[in-house]
């Protein structure tokens, strides 16, 4: 499932990447690597952007971003 | 995001007591901190060649011992530039800079995040360089029960660790000592060959941060996991601040504090600031009596002085809730609940806070754009930045409004400065959401803001940075403002300066002659000359509107300083008439001027940053152009529709 799917308060891993080059470049660099533990924490108004905790770190991700993110619930 | 090509340089061709140490990190690693405790307040900015972003240079401070030069350089996630900020730092990094640099370097890794920056440092160590890693936040981790092993994560990544608390100062000393050991050795012996760039491939990336995760589990003492993270108290705040719809209310909450208390905080020290400087002219001309050189004293230097120094409070206090939120983490925040509405009108998240600076100064809101990664995001912010109320506007606004609502309730000009504020915010809106039809299609729109952990904010630090950019910003407009202010003197009192009479000694100078000229230009938006010449010495800096103003209508000289000199330019205002013998300041002409006011771009420092930010005169020239047609417009029509409807 892409994370952008996923109802508020998923806990999962992240199994791969998809998308653009210079979208997915810069999520592996912030730490969006395959195996990564993920957990969507909850969505602003109108849907986006997603706040997404990854590891250790927190990100506002828009809709099309987290939609690289092919993850699977733990 | 361009290079210089062959990403690789040589770093040996220079003696190596020259070299400095350049101070890398992630953005939020606590890197400017920390590179502001070690260089203390005394550095200067260079630009990198060819680029429009700073880079500070710093010495030491003396009690380091032997001096130490460090570059800091924009907060960077990785080597591969995303934003023009992040490209400065691959260019410092990897190609040619007029600062001979070591091939020892200071990165700067957040411990709460250690994995993910981590990644810098390897790719730092790949390229050739030699990091000393400073480990900062460790209070937090400490907070949560964590520890982190800093000789085992030394071994680990074959770079020296130090932990360091960059805001209280700690294990500062160990850390320049670490570096000039590690420097010896490095410019000592190996000092061979260049640096280079190489870009990792999507799979050396996960290896690298699979590993890093790895290394930062290992050096954690107590063997607790990393999963979940030291972080529970933000996931606490950010149920709330993040809240669909308390969220919103506590966003709305804040800025409408941050705005009013402009006002309120400011009122008092600028009836200080005005006051002192209307007694001080005063003094001055009773001292003097008719003497030249106390009119140039009084209405010249004392009363332009007093123009550049009065909007200082709210310019302060704005820096001041900025940084106070940029310091405790919210500002990310704020920046992620503006994307969705901000992404209709061609903007991103990240032009929440350029715009936001701008309600204080267009100057320092153009500079932070640069952290937008889409150069046609970046490119709309930059053109709409001028068009937000600038806190030099606000002494014109409250002088027209104080005309406009005289001995009327104060919540009426209140609430007619805060329909300005809107104003300038829905002209703006409209502004970005034509021009983003012209501007050429750019996909590569990207947001991710990192939601740093909430931190108490840390006073002194904050201080000093108000202080730090407050002063930076008198620095750089304050001479402009003043020059303009003693020009405009210069030009009502020659040539008949000894004329005694003043009305005569004025209406004969050259300001009146010129002013003559654009008098048919100013009578459709029902100006004269007086309004048109200061709406042209206000190119200089808006505020410089008022002074002028005061300078043409002679207000010190009529010997009503009690009250400050607005109270003596009100009272002339309202006297005012035009050659034909109708009152000059009427409703619909001051309603015109604030419009025109909210609308022109009218200043030159402005202006040349926008060149510089552009990257060229053409769009700046364009931007410069159409604002003030475009103001004037408006103006006109506005004043024109009004009088047709029977407002005089």
């Amino acid at each position: 499932m892409r994370l952008d799917r996923a109802q508020v308060g998923f806990v999962g891993r992240l199994v791969s990447l998809m998308g653009d080059d210079w979208l997915t470049v810069r999520l592996r660099e912030l730490g969006f690597v395959p195996g990564a533990s993920i957990e969507l924490q909850s969505r602003l108004v109108s849907g986006e952007p997603l706040v997404i905790r990854v590891g250790s770190a927190r990100y506002a991700l828009r809709r099309v971003e987290a939609n690289c993110l092919e993850v699977e619930a733990s | 995001m361009t290079q210089c090509g062959h990403e690789e340089k040589n770093l040996s061709q220079h003696d190596s007591s020259k070299k400095c140490v350049l101070v890398v990190g992630a953005p939020n690693s606590g890197k400017s901190t920390l590179y502001t405790n070690l260089t203390g307040a005394q550095s200067r900015t260079v630009n990198y060649p060819g680029s429009t972003v700073d880079t500070s240079v710093g010495v030491s401070r003396a009690r380091f011992g032997e001096s130490l030069t460090f570059v800091d350089t924009p907060g960077t996630y990785s080597l591969e530039p995303k934003t023009l900020e992040e490209e400065v730092t691959h260019k410092v990094l990897f190609c040619e800079f007029s600062i001979p640099v070591s091939r020892v370097l200071l990165v700067v890794v957040d411990a709460t995040q250690m994995a993910r920056h981590l990644l810098l440092v390897r790719q730092l160590q790949s390229g050739g360089y030699f990091p000393v890693v400073a480990l900062t936040m460790n209070d937090l981790l400490k907070r949560d029960g964590f520890e982190i092993d800093t000789q085992k994560l030394s071994k680990l990544i074959h770079a020296p660790v130090l932990p360091v608390d960059g805001l209280r100062g700690k294990g500062l000393n160990e850390l320049v000592q670490a570096l000039r050991k590690e420097k010896d050795r490095v410019e000592g012996r190996l000092d061979r060959g260049a640096v280079k760039f190489l870009a990792l491939s999507a799979r050396e990336t996960e290896n690298s941060l699979n590993e890093s995760v790895i290394f930062a589990k290992e050096s954690m003492s107590k063997g607790v996991q990393l999963r979940g993270g030291p972080d529970s108290r933000t996931s606490a705040w950010d149920r709330w601040l993040l809240h669909p719809i308390y969220g919103i209310f506590f966003f709305v909450l804040v800025m409408s504090f941050i705005f009013t208390s402009i006002f309120w905080l400011a009122a008092p020290l600028m009836e200080v600031i005005d006051g002192g400087f209307a007694w001080l002219a005063g003094q001055v001309l009773s001292l003097g009596g008719d003497a030249l050189w106390a009119d140039l004293l009084a209405n010249g230097i004392i009363s332009s002085l007093g123009a550049v120094l009065i909007f200082l409070p709210q310019v302060a206090i704005l820096f001041l809730f900025i940084i106070i939120l940029e310091s405790t983490g919210y500002l990310a925040r704020a920046a992620s609940l503006a994307d969705k509405p901000l992404s209709f009108i061609g903007l991103n998240g990240r032009s929440f806070v350029p715009l936001l600076s701008a309600y204080a100064c267009a100057i320092p809101a153009m500079l932070a754009a640069r952290t937008i990664p889409s150069k046609k995001e970046r490119f709309l912010t930059l053109l709409i930045v001028p068009l937000m109320s600038c806190s030099a506007r606000l002494p014109v606004y409250a002088l027209l409004l104080a005309f406009l609502f005289k001995d009327r309730p104060a919540w009426q000009p209140g609430l007619a400065l805060a329909a300005l504020y809107f104003g300038s915010l829905f002209v703006g809106a409209c502004v970005s959401w034509v021009a983003k039809h012209f501007l050429e299609k750019s996909g590569r729109s990207f947001f991710m803001m990192e939601l740093p952990m909430y931190r108490r904010p840390h006073w002194p630090s904050i201080f000093r940075t108000v202080f730090n950019r407050t002063s930076a910003y008198v620095v750089n407009a304050g001479p402009i403002i003043f020059l303009f202010a003693g020009l405009m003197w210069a030009a009502t009192t020659f040539p008949n300066y000894e004329e005694k009479d003043q009305s005569a000694r004025l209406s004969s100078s050259y300001a009146a002659t010129a002013g003559k000229w654009i008098e048919p230009i100013m009578e459709p938006m029902g100006g004269d000359w007086r309004t048109g010449a200061s709406l042209i010495a206000a190119f200089a800096a808006r505020e410089v509107f008022v002074s002028s103003l005061a300078i043409t209508m002679h207000v010190t000289d009529s010997g009503e300083d009690e009250g400050g000199l607005q109270r003596g330019l009100l009272a002339q205002m309202k006297e005012a008439t035009t050659p034909s013998g109708a009152l000059l300041f009427t409703t619909s002409s001051v309603i015109g001027l604030m419009l025109f006011i909210l609308i022109a771009l009218q200043c030159m420092a402005t202006f040349g940053v926008a060149k510089r930010e552009f990257g060229g005169w053409k769009l700046a020239s364009v931007q410069l152009v159409a604002f003030n047609f475009l103001a004037y417009g408006v103006a006109v029509a506005v004043v024109q529709g009004l009088r047709a409807l029977g407002v005089s």
